[in-house]
């Protein structure tokens, strides 16, 4: 119980922002610049929420989004899963060093990355194109690195067995590793999701066309040169974070406990 | 032979909405990204033969980035919407409009230059060449909460009781005197910018940059004192430290009440108009106060064609650019979807709001007449733009204490030699 | 012929071989890059030249550069700890898959699902000192209200909060995979042997948790070094220069100066000492 009301009390402190902005997403602009501020709004406006719609082309940022997100999901995991188990079970000569290089990049700011890394996605023919914004996120160290962390919790000895019952690498991949991994595959759906929909950077430098833009990228020219709206901007965060939250809620499910006979006592 | 009529009269239907001629506009204010959508859709009434893709980008966060790798890369808009501070670096790209002024405008490029303001025309030029074409004019000038004067029974200048600018010394008594009668923590909103900075020292008759971007303001005697007078509103409370510290909002502290006075611009005449109608507030616009002089600083931005090699499109793109360089045409029209103000000289435009017909004809354009041509060719350069942050992180240095005047004018000066030294090279 | 093919399934190189593609073209092409483009001074829209190691000897005397190292240290020694531990904690007490688990996890996820820019805003909007939320009822109760984001050092602890408020749920998630393929039967053989809670916890749990740890570990270092947005949004580097941590400072002289070669210089020296980072907390890892 204590347990219980600690974690309680832990998530009002948290959602403590994300409350505050729904509030404010129905607020209008001279109430969210009044002070004292006030918490609910004394009058609901819509303003927010109507700007959006009126003037954006929601729906379109969605679907955009959505495919990117999606697509550029079900090819990362896959490709995490395999990178993960190369190079965590892997026996090939430089897995070390390739280890190592291929985290290096988890210490690159994006920011800088950007200019030669348009350059690459130009020469690609990738730019303005949706494809130009899954493609370049494949790679993701941080999806990497938790394959191959995940990995080598797999016991050799279950691998070994395998290969004395006949099994060649491809059986053992699909056949025995694949199902271990579920919740590694739930974690690295939810986080790829996350990163692909919340992604800025690379959809300013490769869109051009606004036919194309992502709900983040809309969200950010929602910023003008002297005044911010920032009940619209409110109310399109609110809205952009439901698709996360569902995939979210979606692939707890494959959070089954260990088929390794895990599980904790507490 | 009338079903052949009638498909060919479709295959022409077709292929002539299939020319439609598709023009993309950068854009980096959402609400200007609004307005020129409208007024393009009022364009493409006239001609229906052209459709125009305005993309919004997110202005301190992407803009210029993403127009340096359009240039970089080749894949550049058709139209591009740029303010004074970016103009410097984006008008070597774009295409020179001089013939086409003469040819569609009849009128000479010089008699043309000579109808707008001079604080926003020596952005458009490149040599013999001009390269943009005027967009909205903002100039500076000081928002007050008019219940909060009353109360304390201050008279501003100009139609508020009094014709005169404020002194210096008068400024810093009213608002001492405007806190107290009204009980605010505050007195003064000022913007953390280096722009907003500039017009304080320009009153001075202090400048940063002289004409051929020399760094001068170590020259002027008075240089640190006037920065210690700046600082000093901070330490007596009269300008929130948070608005410099960290970036709390200047508009919303005034907007909300926290302050009565706002040293802002005409850009905040619909926020004003908007919280005026929605929450009973009031608000007037004066003059800056007299210090050695007085006067607004000039910004605004423009808008230019990029050379893209596709002629038909940059054929398109300038045949608009000339309708939105007509001040009875597509500028008229811009004004008013954007309650805008005007970059021609003797150009009165009625906007339908009396309380904003008023602060456009009675204080800003005086505000803007005043102002001193350096004040737009000292900002309109590469070297302002890189000097921006430096200038305003070292006020915020000075109000925390952490460096004096004299440093920050001698800090400044070394930054500027960087600068200069990278540049040459 | 037939046998180099047999080899690279053999060694389960062939697993590595599509994301080694995707990493060569987008991560290692662009890296080196950058590295090459710091011995370069360029705007963007001019052309490239060559200045060999001028930005490297322009370095040395950039002491708001180092400042911003240092700025980094401080920031990563508040959130990783603070992140570590507290996501540790949540996934222990969120681990078990109830009702009750599985719903809490969402509204501890809930920050690292909503991008940098609206979280920092949010904090930006309750810190304000005037008109924040958080100082408004601080002064209804009769407190002095604080300065979260003007005082060098308490800007930094906020941002550093911010950060810690972002990952935590992520980390947490992550923490929640490790544990549950920890096998029950180690528990149970503790608690057999007369262990209690804490000590079946610590000495048979976290140990089984060391790649998990390591994960952890490492990406929320990486993470709070490279973070940015979140820091610029909240208080642009500010008060002045106290919470300018190197990608912010890297990012300013790039795209507010058009000082491409430098920054990429920069870049270069910032990712080498994080490097150096990620080695010692290997090897020390390893040593264990």
């Amino acid at each position: 119980m204590i347990k219980k009301t600690f974690i309680i009390f832990l998530t009002v402190i948290y959602m403590l922002p994300v409350f505050w902005s729904v509030v404010s997403s129905f607020k209008s602009m001279s109430e969210i610049y009044n002070y004292p501020p006030t918490i609910f709004p004394s009058k609901i406006s819509l303003d927010g929420y109507l700007r959006i719609f009126k003037d954006y082309n929601f729906i379109t940022y969605l679907n955009n989004t959505l495919f990117v997100a999606v697509i550029a999901t079900v090819i990362t995991v896959l490709v995490c899963v395999m990178t993960g188990y190369g190079l965590a079970k892997g026996t090939f000569p430089g897995k070390q060093m390739l280890n190592n290089v291929m985290l290096t990049t988890l210490f690159i700011t994006a920011q800088i990355m950007m200019v030669p890394l348009f350059i690459v996605i130009k020469k690609l023919g990738l730019i303005n194109s949706l494809w130009g914004l899954i493609i370049p996120a494949i790679y993701t160290p941080t999806g990497t690195f938790t394959a191959i962390q995940y990995m080598k919790d797999i016991p050799n000895e279950l691998l070994e067995s395998a290969k004395i019952d006949g099994a060649n690498e491809w059986q053992i991949f699909w056949k025995i590793v694949m199902p271990l991994s579920k919740p590694l595959i739930a974690a690295l759906a939810i986080f790829s999701f996350t990163w692909r929909w919340n992604d800025f950077i690379l959809p300013l430098i490769v869109i051009n066309d606004s036919k194309l833009y992502t709900i983040q990228l809309a969200l950010s020219s929602l910023q003008g040169q002297y005044t911010i709206p920032w009940n619209a901007i409110m109310a399109f965060s609110t809205l952009a974070i439901i698709p996360t939250l569902i995939i979210f809620l979606l692939f707890q499910k494959l959070f089954m406990r260990g088929l390794m006979a895990g599980g904790l006592k507490y | 032979m009338r079903r052949l009529i009638l498909v060919s009269i479709l295959v022409l239907m077709f292929s002539f909405a299939a020319n439609a001629v598709k023009l993309s506009m950068y854009v980096g204010d959402e609400h200007m990204a609004k307005v020129m959508k409208e007024v393009t859709a009022v364009y493409v009434k006239e001609h229906p033969d052209v459709e125009f893709d305005i993309i919004a980008l997110p202005y301190y966060s992407g803009f210029m980035q993403k127009v340096s790798l359009s240039i970089m890369s080749g894949d550049v808009p058709d139209l591009i919407q740029v303010t004074t501070a970016y103009a410097p670096q984006v008008k070597e790209y774009l295409i020179n409009l001089a013939p086409y002024i003469e040819k569609d405008l009849g009128i000479t490029p010089k008699d043309y230059l000579n109808s707008i303001l001079d604080v926003t025309s020596v952005y458009m030029t490149q040599g013999d060449e001009i390269k943009l074409v005027p967009l909205e004019f903002t100039i500076t000038g000081i928002w007050i909460n008019k219940k909060m004067f009353e109360k304390a029974g201050i008279k501003y200048p100009p139609t508020g009781g009094r014709s005169d600018p404020w002194t210096w010394e008068e400024f810093k008594d009213i608002l001492a005197k405007v806190k107290k009668a009204n009980r605010i923590p505050y007195a003064l909103s000022y913007d953390y910018s280096a722009d907003r900075f500039f017009n304080y020292l320009a009153l001075w008759n202090i400048k940063v940059l002289d004409d051929d971007l020399n760094f001068v303001m170590d020259q002027y005697p008075d240089a640190a004192k006037a920065v210690e007078e700046f600082i000093n509103l901070f330490e007596k409370n009269l300008i929130p430290r948070a608005e410099w510290l960290s970036g709390q909002s200047a508009q919303q502290d005034f907007f909300g009440g926290r302050t009565a006075v706002y040293w802002s611009g005409s850009w905040q005449c619909d926020n004003a108009l908007d919280i005026m109608k929605e929450t009973g507030k009031e608000f007037d616009v004066a003059y800056v106060p007299m210090i050695k002089d007085w006067f607004g600083v000039p910004g605004g931005s423009f808008l230019g064609a990029f050379k893209t090699g596709n002629k038909e499109k940059e054929a398109e793109a300038i045949k608009f650019i000339m309708w939105m360089a007509q001040k009875d045409k597509g500028y008229l029209e811009f004004l008013k979807d954007g309650l805008y103000l005007t970059a021609y000289k003797n150009h009165v435009v009625d906007y339908g709001i009396p309380e904003f017909n008023k602060w456009a004809n009675e204080v800003f354009s005086k505000l803007g007449e005043r102002a001193p041509v350096w004040t737009a060719i000292t900002r309109a350069n590469v070297i302002w733009s890189k000097l921006y942050d430096v200038v305003r992180k070292q006020i915020a240095l000075g109000i925390t204490g952490e460096v004096t005047a004299e440093e920050i004018v001698k800090n400044l000066r070394s930054e500027y030699e960087k600068i200069k030294s990278e540049a040459s090279k | 012929m037939r046998n180099k093919k047999l080899s690279i399934v053999k060694n389960r190189f062939v697993f590595v071989i599509p994301g080694l593609i995707f990493f060569v073209t987008f991560s290692l092409i662009p890296i080196i890059a950058v590295f090459v483009m710091g011995f370069t001074s360029w705007d963007l829209l001019h052309p490239i030249k060559f200045v060999g190691l001028r930005n490297f000897r322009n370095m040395l005397h950039d002491k708001w550069f180092w400042n911003s190292i240092l700025v980094s240290f401080k920031f990563m020694g508040i959130s990783v700890p603070l992140i570590f531990f507290l996501s540790l904690a949540l996934a222990i007490a969120l681990y078990k898959e109830d009702r009750f688990s599985k719903i809490f996890r969402a509204f501890f996820y809930w920050p690292y699902m909503i991008p940098a820019v609206v979280g920092g805003t949010m904090w930006k909007w309750l810190l304000s000192y005037d008109t924040g939320l958080l100082n408004y009822i601080l002064s209804k109760l009769g407190l002095e209200p604080v300065s979260w984001l003007e005082e060098s050092t308490n800007a930094l602890i906020s941002v550093s909060l911010a950060q810690v408020w972002i990952l935590s749920g992520f980390m947490m998630m992550i923490f929640i995979t490790g544990l549950q393929n920890i096998p029950l039967e180690y528990q149970e053989a503790a608690v057999v042997d007369g262990a209690n809670k804490w000590q079946v916890f610590w000495y048979v749990v976290f140990p089984l948790l060391k790649n998990t740890n390591l994960l952890v570990l490492i990406v929320s270092i990486a993470y709070c070094f490279r973070s940015f947005t979140l820091i610029y949004i909240m208080t642009t580097g500010g008060p002045g220069y106290a919470t300018t941590v190197a990608p912010l400072y890297v990012y300013q002289r790039a795209f507010t100066e058009y000082r491409i070669g430098y920054a990429s210089a920069l870049s270069a020296v910032v990712l080498a000492i994080a490097l150096v980072i990620a080695l010692t907390v290997l090897r020390v890892r390893k040593s264990d």
